[in-house]
């Protein structure tokens, strides 16, 4: 018989192997490959879930900079068009003289 | 499994290696379900709550302190986990533990020595409170050190050692009368 004192610090081997014997469950290789199998599930979907977001902001700066890159020539289009009509328009005055300058400069 | 393979294989693990944590969950399953199973006795919730605490560490596994000792950081996951699915599981839990004690006090094979000493301990463990369950098995068959129980249940050392010693002597009891039988 162990040693019952309150005082006494150390396991009590034969009880411990008792109770260990009596709480010991069935299964147990099966209940390692199924946390086994979660485990890696996980880590693919986190790896998976790293990859997703890595590629979502990857999409969206491409996005962004398309974006950003067509409206730019297309506001400088729409800007060329507008004084080239103007010029052409010949209605307002020195309009003639800008259309003489900037031919003259281009050649 | 020593202390440095543990080491090794928590920090592994602690960088994202699932076959390291795989190894660390095969070799400390028994212990945790058994543990969850001091808490919930139910051996499907313990699986369960035994799955939830390893799953949990994995999560939290990069957070992991590899100076520290990886079993108690471990176990203390489960417990939580345990202690967790008992609040959710409450009614299902007390019905468990009053099968289990009206089995204890109304069998009458129990006299007749039918039931094994197995038995007989899980009928004397659930008729303690839960703490003093959590403090003899982690400290009598789990081997855990007074102060590293009473960091993983969050009360004094004191505490942990005045448990041991209410719910040793109980089991105690049990385990002598059982040898008794035998001798007979």
């Amino acid at each position: 018989m162990s040693d019952l004192s309150p005082m006494n610090d150390a396991p009590d081997a034969e009880l411990g192997m008792a109770i260990r014997d009596a709480l010991a469950m069935p299964h147990g290789e099966a209940f390692v490959t199924r946390i086994r199998a979660r485990i890696s599930q996980r880590a693919w979907e986190d790896e998976l879930s790293g990859w997703f977001w890595q590629g979502l902001m990857a999409a969206s700066l491409a996005t962004v900079l398309a974006g950003w890159g067509w409206s730019r020539s297309a506001t400088t289009a729409t800007v060329d068009a507008s004084v080239a009509s103007e010029l052409l328009d010949g209605s307002r005055p020195g309009a003639d003289v800008l259309l003489v300058a900037m031919t003259s400069e281009e050649r | 499994m020593t202390g440095v393979d543990e080491a090794k294989l928590a920090s592994r693990a602690s960088r994202g290696d699932a076959g390291a944590f795989g190894e660390l969950v095969a070799f400390h399953a028994p212990m945790a379900r058994r543990v969850a199973y001091t808490v919930l006795e139910d051996q499907e919730d313990a699986d369960d709550a035994a799955q939830e605490g390893f799953l949990s560490a994995w999560q939290a596994i990069g957070r992991f302190d590899t100076k520290r000792a990886f079993r108690p950081w471990l176990m203390q996951i489960v417990v939580n986990a345990a202690k967790d699915l008992r609040r959710r599981r409450r009614v299902r839990s007390t019905e468990a533990l009053d099968h289990v004690a009206a089995a204890s006090r109304d069998d009458p094979a129990r006299d007749a020595g039918a039931l094994d000493l197995g038995e007989r301990l899980k009928a004397a463990l659930a008729t303690l409170p839960e703490r003093q369950r959590l403090a003899v098995v982690l400290f009598d068959a789990e081997g855990y050190a007074q102060a590293e129980i009473a960091t993983m249940l969050g009360i004094p050392e004191g505490t942990v050692k005045s448990d041991v010693f209410h719910g040793r002597r109980a089991l105690r009891k049990v385990l002598e009368s059982v040898k008794e039988e035998w001798d007979e």
